[in-house]
């Protein structure tokens, strides 16, 4: 019984690190650090960017679990949270019913909500299109576009849409949105305005963690995001020159 | 020099936004704002000193990386929470745009040569990163077996 706990809460702690887009290392390195300070010495946590693989032994039985790990999106908050909950683990014993419910908070936190995340991606698209050489103009009447961007992703992801898919029609939206823009005459160019939207898009994370899994060792998992990287940004231009096409048609 | 420091402004302005965007605490909020900004910093200054666009990308990753590993000890935090967000606003969105542009244009030889470009800046970036976080490593295990 006892056994079990603790595999569930090593998973799940695992599984909040890997959702919220944490780097490979830091999980298998949660997963050690909880389970030494429980006294086992001896568990091995293979972690890949799409599952969890956790075995151990204790008095001639042997327990493991695997997990499979869905979609990933970056969430600060709760990687540092799981993180300072893995130290205070070690430093005073805390039950496994605690760390649990400890564990079921931090995996429903957020710090901002929607409304928040919707107005930071207007306020994003506006200082992007300033960025790369939009004048006034053509930057404020990105907030709009930039804003029912993020309302269509927040809505994309409630429906689960696979990370790809919902990169390709959020940037065909975005592009269709400056589009009527430039249709209405009020700019006369969309670069920098599409390029200032598209900033919301970019992969990011994909690259950092590419970057933070390879020099460490995990070379599967670094090259699996540097190809996710790679096709996040295929997935933009696709759905992008998709209207872009369109338009030059009509 | 106006010019230079309004895409100043904007890039910390930009990463501070992402440092929301991402869910970071709110006491991380303004180290996650100075950090992007002194990625901008280096990077346009490279630039307007006649550099080429790649070395201004690394310097910047090397700046911006430094710095993001001074907070993360500072506020005692992961060093990501402020190295993504200062990242995000160097990542080559333009090279992406106008690599397809070329594309659906049919320009070819255009579109290899800004793709080719988009990817070596990429690389730049990991390459600066890659470097300071290395250097980083290697301290930490040498402070923490000095305080054993």
């Amino acid at each position: 019984m006892e056994n079990q706990q603790l595999l569930d809460i090593t998973t799940y702690a695992g599984e909040i690190l890997l959702k919220n887009g944490a780097e490979i290392y830091r999980v298998e390195e949660t997963i050690n650090y909880i389970f030494n300070s429980y006294g086992v010495e001896n568990a091995s946590a293979y972690i890949l960017t799409q599952g969890i693989f956790i075995s151990y032994s204790d008095n001639g039985q042997t327990y493991n679990k695997i997990l499979r790990i869905t979609n990933s999106s970056l969430n600060i908050f709760r990687i540092n949270a799981v993180n300072n909950l893995s130290r205070r683990i070690s430093q005073k014993s805390m039950t496994f019913d605690a760390v649990y419910t400890e564990l079921r908070k931090i995996d429903q936190a957020t710090i901002y909500n929607d409304k928040i995340l919707i107005l930071a991606a207007g306020a994003s698209s506006f200082l992007f299109t300033l960025f790369f050489g939009g004048d006034i103009i053509q930057a404020t009447s990105t907030i709009p576009i930039g804003m029912l961007a993020q309302i269509f992703n927040l809505f994309l992801i409630k429906n689960e849409l696979p990370n790809l898919l919902k990169t390709m029609f959020v940037a065909a939206f975005m592009t269709l949105g400056v589009v009527l823009v430039r249709a209405s005459g009020l700019v006369y160019s969309m670069d920098s305005m599409i390029i200032g939207c598209f900033m919301l898009l970019v992969p990011g994370l994909s690259i950092e963690n590419a970057i933070q899994d390879s020099i460490r060792g995990d070379y599967i998992c670094g090259m699996t995001r540097a190809l996710e990287a790679f096709l996040i940004a295929i997935m933009i231009a696709l759905g992008s020159a998709s209207i872009l096409l369109v338009w030059r048609l009509i | 020099m106006i010019h230079i420091s309004l895409q100043i402004i904007y890039g910390a302005c930009a990463s501070l936004i992402y440092a929301i965007l991402f869910q970071c605490d709110k006491k991380n909020l303004f180290g996650a704002a100075l950090t992007g900004g002194f990625g901008i910093i280096i990077y346009e200054i490279v630039l307007s000193l006649n550099g080429s666009i790649y070395i201004a990308n690394f310097l910047a990753a090397i700046g911006f990386q430094i710095i993001a590993e001074y907070f993360a000890v500072r506020f005692k935090t992961t060093v990501t929470t402020f190295s993504i967000c200062a990242l995000m606003p160097l990542v080559p969105g333009a090279g992406m745009y106008y690599t397809m542009v070329y594309v659906i244009n049919g320009h070819t030889s255009y579109a290899l040569m800004k793709c080719l470009e988009t990817l070596s800046v990429a690389a730049m970036l990991a390459l600066g990163i890659m470097i300071v976080s290395t250097f980083a490593r290697i301290y930490r295990t040498k402070k923490r077996n000095a305080l054993q």
